[in-house]
C-alpha cells in the first residue's frame, strides 16, 4: 500500500523507541564493526546483546539527529575490549592499543545493502571453483580442513583459493558500485 | 607496508591464522598508517556483510526448521546450526523483552536466495497466506471516515470494518456476490458470504454460483436465497429490506427465539422496521444504487477525466519549459515510436519502444505501455546541459521483482548524469559525479509498504496487489539552489541537498530499463514491471504548487468532493 505522505513522517519517537528502532536497522553494521575486532565468532553474538543492552539502558543520552552507527559502535568497542580483558586467553585478539588506534578511523557503514544486493550478482558471477569455496566455507561453515578433504586440496591451496575468492568478489563488488546509482 | 602485505595479513586475521609474528606485524601496520587502518575498515565492512548474507540465510533456514527436528537437508552442518540454534535462542529470549526488536527476527529472514536455493533436497514449502474475503471493485467519490484508512480499487478486503462519510463503493466477495455500497456507511465483512450493516445503503447481488449471502443489522438477519436485494440502515430511520428480484428470508432480532419466525419476501416486496413492528411495502429499485448504475457513473466520470487530461495535456506540449513529452498516445501510423508532443524539440526527441507491448492507461482510451520482460524499455536521446530538471511520471507498478528498478536512467553514470528507480522500496535519485559514490543520492521515504510486513529490501517478494494502482511520481533536481525533492501524487516526502559542480545532462537513456550492454557480458537486470502512461521532463525546477496542480489534472479520478455532513 502506498502511504500518505503524512504516515511518512511520523511523530518524534520516544527515545527508548527511537534508538531501539535504529539498532534495529544498524544491526548488521553494528554486528560487523564487533566481527571486525572479535575473530572469536561465539563471542560476537554475546557482544551484541550487550551492546543492545547497554544502548537501550542509555537510550535518554543519544543525541537524535547524530551519527546512531558511530555512538552504537563506540559502545560495541568497549564491550569488545571488556570480553578481551576477561577473557585473558584470547591471543587472536587485535591489543586494546590497536582497537583504540582503529575507533580514530570511521567505519563504513553506508552502502550495506548496495553492497548486499551487488554481492548477490557477483556471487552469481564467480567462477565454479571459487564459488564452492565460498559456499563451503561461509554458507556451510566448514573449516578449511574439511574443504581440503572434500575438494582433495592441502588446507594451504584452500586458504590460498578463500583469499583469491574473496578478493574476486570484493572487485567485482567494487566495480558495480562505480557503475551504478 | 605494501599493500598487498597488508592484504596478506589480513587474510589470515579473517581466517585466524596469524602467527604471533605476523600479528605484531599487523598491529605495527594499523597503528603506523591511517591508510592501513582504512583498508582494514574497507576489508572488514565487506567480511560484514557477506557474513550478514550467510546470518540471514541460517537463521531463515533455522526458522524454517524450529518446529521440526533437525534435519540433514535443513542443517547441513548439523553441530554449526545447532549452536547456532542456541545463540538464536538466547537472542530471541532477549528480543522478546524489546518488542521492536522482535521485528529484527523477520528483518533477519532477508532471504539471501542464492544459496538457499540451492538446497539439493527440497526444504518445507512455505506459502503466503491471505485472509482476504473480498475485492474492493471500484469506488466513485468517496470519501473515507476518518478513522478509516483509505483503500484502492482491487485492494484485497480482510474480515473487518469499512467506514466511508460520502460517495459509492463497490466490493465483489470471493463467492460471487456484488454488493454496492452508498455512503454514509460502516458495515463490517465477517466472510465470504456475510457483512453486518452498522449503518448504510447496499444493494446486493446473489448470483446463482453465490448460492446465499447474508446481512445482520440490529434489527434484522437478512439471508438471500440467491436475488438482489437493498438494505438501508440508518440511525435515525427504521431499517428497511427492499427485494427487486428471487427471494430473501429475514428473522427480526433481539427477539426471544421462541417468537422470532423466519418470514420471507419476493421480488416487488419490502419491508420497514418501524418501531411498533414491520410494515410491508412496495420495494423501490431506484433507491438503491445498482451495480449497472455505479458503472454508468464511473464510465461517466472517465470520460470526463480523460477530455479534461487531453486538454491538460495539449498545454504541456506546449509549454516553453518542456524538453520532452510522451503522452503516450499511440500513433498509429509510428506503432513502434512513442511521440515527443513537446513542441518545442518535435520528433527529434521521439522514443523507440523496444519490446513493450501497448496496454490500456489511467482511462478506457487511454494508451499506455507495458513493460514486463528484461528486455522491454523505450529508448530515447535527449541532447543538452541543464541547470535544473523536473521528470513527472504517471505508473502503476505491477510487481517488485528485485532491489533496482528502473524508472528513468541515463546509459552510463557519468558526472551530472541522473538515474531515478525504486530501490528496495524507497524512490532514489542518484546522480554522477564522478567522485563521491554515497554523496549525490537522495532517497525518498520508503513508499512501498506491504501488507503482512512484506520487506522489500529482499528478493522473497514478487507480488503484492496494492501495489497496483496509478501514481504519480515527480523529481526535482535544482543545481543553483542545490536541492533535490520527491514527489509521489502531488506531494513532497523527501527533500535533499545535493552538491554538484556540473549541469545535469541526460544524453542516451531509457524509460524503465536500464542501459545497452557494452559487451557481450551479462547485465544486471533492472526492468520495470508496470506501465505507464505519461512521461514529462522539464528544463526548470517545478515548484510544489506546480507538481500539485500537475496532479490534479491527471489524477484517474478526481478527489471526493467536500459534502456537507446530512443534518
Amino acid at each position: 500500500m502506498l502511504t500518505s505522505p503524512t504516515t511518512t513522517e511520523p511523530a518524534p519517537l520516544p527515545a527508548a523507541a527511537l534508538v531501539e528502532k535504529l539498532f534495529l536497522t544498524h544491526a548488521g553494521a553494528i554486528k560487523g564493526s564487533i566481527r571486525a575486532l572479535l575473530r572469536d565468532r561465539s563471542l560476537v553474538e554475546d557482544v551484541l546483546q550487550e551492546t543492545f543492552l547497554t544502548v537501550s539502558a542509555k537510550a535518554g543520552s543519544f543525541q537524535p539527529g547524530t551519527n546512531f552507527v558511530a555512538w552504537a559502535c563506540t559502545i560495541a568497542r568497549f564491550k569488545v575490549l571488556e570480553t578481551i580483558r576477561q577473557r585473558a586467553k584470547l591471543e587472536s585478539s587485535l591489543s586494546f592499543e590497536v582497537i583504540e588506534a582503529l575507533a580514530g578511523t570511521t567505519p563504513i557503514e553506508e552502502g550495506r545493502e548496495t553492497t548486499l544486493s551487488h554481492l548477490e550478482s557477483c556471487l552469481r558471477e564467480l567462477g565454479d571453483r571459487a564459488r564452492r569455496v565460498i559456499d563451503l566455507r561461509y554458507f556451510q561453515a566448514q573449516s578449511p580442513e574439511e574443504i581440503g578433504r572434500g575438494l582433495s586440496l592441502t588446507v594451504e591451496s584452500v586458504y590460498v583459493a578463500l583469499a583469491r575468492s574473496r578478493r574476486t568478489l570484493r572487485l567485482c563488488v567494487a566495480g558495480k558500485m562505480h557503475q551504478s546509482a | 607496508m605494501k599493500a598487498t602485505r597488508l592484504d596478506e595479513l589480513l587474510d589470515r586475521y579473517i581466517d585466524e591464522r596469524l602467527t604471533p609474528a605476523e600479528k605484531s606485524e599487523l598491529e605495527a601496520a594499523l597503528i603506523a598508517s591511517a591508510r592501513a587502518r582504512e583498508t582494514f575498515w574497507t576489508r572488514m565492512h565487506f567480511e560484514g556483510v557477506l557474513e550478514e548474507a550467510v546470518d540471514s540465510q541460517r537463521i531463515a533456514q533455522w526458522m524454517a526448521a524450529a518446529d521440526r527436528p533437525a534435519h540433514p537437508a535443513v542443517a547441513p552442518h548439523a553441530g554449526e546450526v545447532g549452536g547456532l540454534g542456541g545463540l538464536w535462542l538466547r537472542w530471541t529470549r532477549l528480543m522478546s523483552d524489546h518488542p521492536v526488536l522482535t521485528a529484527l527476527g523477520a528483518a533477519a529472514v532477508a532471504v539471501f536466495a542464492f544459496f538457499a536455493t540451492r538446497e539439493t533436497k527440497p526444504g518445507p514449502v512455505v506459502e503466503r497466506t491471505s485472509n482476504g474475503v473480498a475485492v474492493l471493485a471500484s469506488t466513485w467519490n468517496v470519501r473515507w471516515a476518518a478513522a478509516q484508512s483509505p483503500l484502492a480499487g482491487g485492494a484485497v478486503l480482510s474480515p473487518g470494518r469499512i467506514k466511508i462519510a460520502a460517495g459509492v463503493l463497490s466490493i465483489e466477495f470471493y463467492n460471487g456476490a456484488r454488493m454496492t455500497l452508498e455512503g454514509p456507511a460502516d458495515i463490517e465483512l465477517v466472510r465470504v458470504d456475510e457483512v453486518i450493516c452498522h449503518a448504510g445503503k447496499l444493494r446486493v447481488h446473489v448470483p446463482h454460483v453465490a448460492r446465499t449471502f447474508r446481512v445482520l443489522t440490529d434489527r434484522l438477519d437478512v439471508l438471500d436465497l440467491g436475488t438482489e436485494f437493498g438494505l438501508n440502515a440508518s440511525p435515525d430511520a427504521p431499517t428497511e429490506v427492499h427485494v427487486f428480484d428471487g427471494k430473501v428470508a429475514w428473522v427480526e432480532r433481539g427477539r426471544p427465539a421462541a417468537t422470532a419466525t423466519q418470514e420471507e419476501l419476493v421480488a416487488g416486496q419490502a419491508i420497514r422496521m418501524n418501531p411498533a413492528g414491520p410494515a410491508r411495502m412496495a420495494a423501490q429499485p431506484d433507491g438503491f444504487v445498482s451495480g449497472g448504475v455505479l458503472e454508468r457513473r464511473l464510465q461517466e466520470q472517465r470520460q470526463e477525466r480523460l477530455r479534461a487530461w487531453s486538454e491538460a495535456s495539449r498545454h504541456i506540449g506546449e509549454d516553453a519549459r518542456v524538453v520532452l513529452h510522451f503522452d503516450f498516445v499511440r500513433d498509429p501510423a509510428l506503432p513502434r515510436t512513442l511521440r515527443n508532443r513537446a513542441a518545442r524539440t518535435g520528433p527529434a526527441l521521439d522514443g523507440v519502444i523496444v519490446g513493450s507491448d501497448w496496454a490500456e492507461g489511467r482511462w478506457p482510451g487511454k494508451d499506455a505501455l507495458e513493460f514486463k520482460q528484461p528486455g522491454d524499455r523505450v529508448r530515447v536521446i535527449v541532447p543538452g546541459e541543464f541547470d535544473a530538471l523536473t521528470y513527472v511520471a504517471w505508473l502503476r507498478v505491477q510487481a517488485v521483482e528485485r532491489m533496482f528498478t528502473s524508472i528513468f536512467l541515463t546509459d552510463g553514470f557519468e558526472p551530472g548524469e541522473p538515474h531515478w528507480q525504486f530501490f528496495a522500496g524507497q524512490i532514489r535519485l542518484g546522480i554522477g559525479d564522478g567522485a563521491a559514490r554515497e554523496r549525490n543520492r537522495f532517497l525518498s521515504p520508503r513508499v512501498w509498504v506491504g501488507p503482512e510486513g512484506v520487506d522489500y529490501t529482499t528478493e522473497n517478494f514478487r507480488f503484492d496487489a496494492s501495489l497496483d494502482r496509478w501514481i504519480q511520481l515527480a523529481v526535482v533536481m535544482d543545481t543553483p539552489r542545490r536541492d533535490v525533492s520527491h514527489y509521489v501524487d502531488g506531494r513532497r516526502v523527501a527533500r535533499d541537498e545535493m552538491v554538484l559542480a556540473q549541469p545535469l545532462r541526460i544524453g542516451d537513456a531509457e524509460l524503465g530499463n536500464w542501459g545497452l550492454p557494452a559487451t557481450i557480458d551479462p547485465q544486471p537486470i533492472r526492468n520495470f514491471h508496470g506501465t505507464m502512461d505519461e512521461f514529462t521532463i522539464y528544463r526548470t525546477a517545478l515548484s510544489p504548487d506546480e507538481i500539485r496542480t500537475l496532479f490534479e489534472e491527471q489524477r484517474p479520478f478526481p478527489a471526493a468532493p467536500e459534502v456537507a455532513r446530512a443534518p
